[in-house]
């Protein structure tokens, strides 16, 4: 084969893009929106370490800058887990219901094949969307209530940099260790 | 012997009733405290002063002055230096600062001194002292808002930050999930 050829991989544009429905790789939009989330959240905990625990932000910034990178990192490696993972439940849970969905919107006007290609297309959008939110909130909720148990309630007369080191190691830690599992 | 032992039991009997009276110029006495059980840098402290006049006359153009506050400290409120033309005989008057120390460590609060005319026949002043509150020792800031604050407005802002990462994934999720539910349904 000359140098550049794609290699020909024996499916149509069709199954191809059918595949690329089903398969476990979450799409460029569904990363950026689990970047945005993850820098996000892992940010919010920052107002507690300073107004709550009088971190000195000015003078040690270095720390949250490192802590929240690491933390983003765990956190959308988190919300890819667990997508997977639910997004093979969901697409169980709304097969009738897409079913009833996309042949209520096309009815007898395409042919039974194609009806069946568009109800599956449609399945794995569905479970790809509800997948991602569902995640999301998922993991948001158990590193928010680790992070708070943990920095307001077990660490509390730690040192502020200590309390946060330990606080987000847990949090994060916990979230991205249990997303595996199903 | 004998007689005499009973002569002088009777002279200290009228003797301490004399000393019991009250004076029969005015005589005030100050009383300094403060209720705050913190004490901490930039935290507002509320002393209060109560003079009684004790004795039988009026006490006149008294002067109140409050000089421990001067240095490192600032008032926030009431005066460091007033007067009352008069103070009646057995009664009292109030009057508060409030302060908030602007350097944290130990400070030596004394007393506030009066000064009064203790009948309208003097023209002598008479110094009077308070009681002084003693060693202040002043937590700095940043401990206080750690260990006492109560953080209220903290906590509900931070709740109003966890909106996007918690309210609005749970209202796209449950979207999903009715409607997908209802169109199962119908």
């Amino acid at each position: 084969m000359a140098r550049g050829q794609k290699k020909n991989t024996g499916f149509s544009e069709k199954e191809l893009e059918l595949l690329r429905n089903f398969s476990p790789n979450t799409s460029s939009k569904g990363m950026a929106v689990f970047w945005i989330h993850a820098l996000y959240v892992v940010i919010v905990p920052i107002w507690i370490q300073a107004r709550v625990h009088q971190y000195p932000v000015g003078e040690q910034m270095i720390y949250l800058v490192l802590g929240t990178l690491l933390q983003a990192f765990a956190l959308q490696f988190a919300y890819k887990n667990v997508k997977n993972v639910q997004k093979e439940k969901i697409a169980l849970q709304r097969t009738e219901a897409v079913s009833a969905e996309v042949t209520a919107q096309v009815g007898t006007k395409v042919a039974r094949q194609e009806l069946e290609d568009r109800i599956l297309w449609r399945k794995g959008e569905v479970a790809e969307n509800e997948s991602i939110h569902f995640s999301i909130l998922y993991n948001n909720c158990i590193y928010l209530g680790l992070y708070l148990l943990f920095s307001v309630i077990f660490f509390k007369n730690w040192a502020p940099l200590t309390n946060y080191t330990f606080s987000i190691i847990v949090a994060a830690g916990a979230v991205a260790g249990i997303s595996r599992t199903k | 012997m004998k007689l005499f032992g009973i002569f002088a039991l009777i002279g200290s009997a009228f003797g301490q009733e004399d000393a019991q009276q009250a004076p029969v110029e005015a005589r005030l006495l100050i009383s300094k405290k403060t209720d705050t059980k913190i004490l901490a840098e930039n935290v507002d402290m509320t002393f209060t002063y109560k003079i009684y006049n004790i004795g039988q006359s009026a006490a006149l153009d008294v002067e109140f002055t409050e000089e421990n506050f001067a240095n490192d400290w600032s008032i926030v409120s009431g005066d460091a230096k007033t007067s009352w033309k008069s103070i009646e005989p057995d009664s009292s008057v109030t009057h508060e600062i409030v302060v908030k120390p602007s350097k944290a460590g130990a400070q030596n609060i004394t007393s506030a001194v009066l000064n009064y005319r203790p009948s309208s026949d003097s023209e002598e002043t008479v110094r009077s002292f308070s009681s002084d509150y003693g060693v202040a020792n002043i937590i700095p800031e940043n401990e206080f808002l750690r260990n006492h604050a109560s953080h209220g407005i903290d906590w509900l802002i931070f709740l109003v930050l966890t909106i996007p990462s918690i309210l609005f994934p749970y209202m796209l999720y449950n979207k999903s999930v009715a409607r997908f539910t209802k169109a199962k349904k119908n």
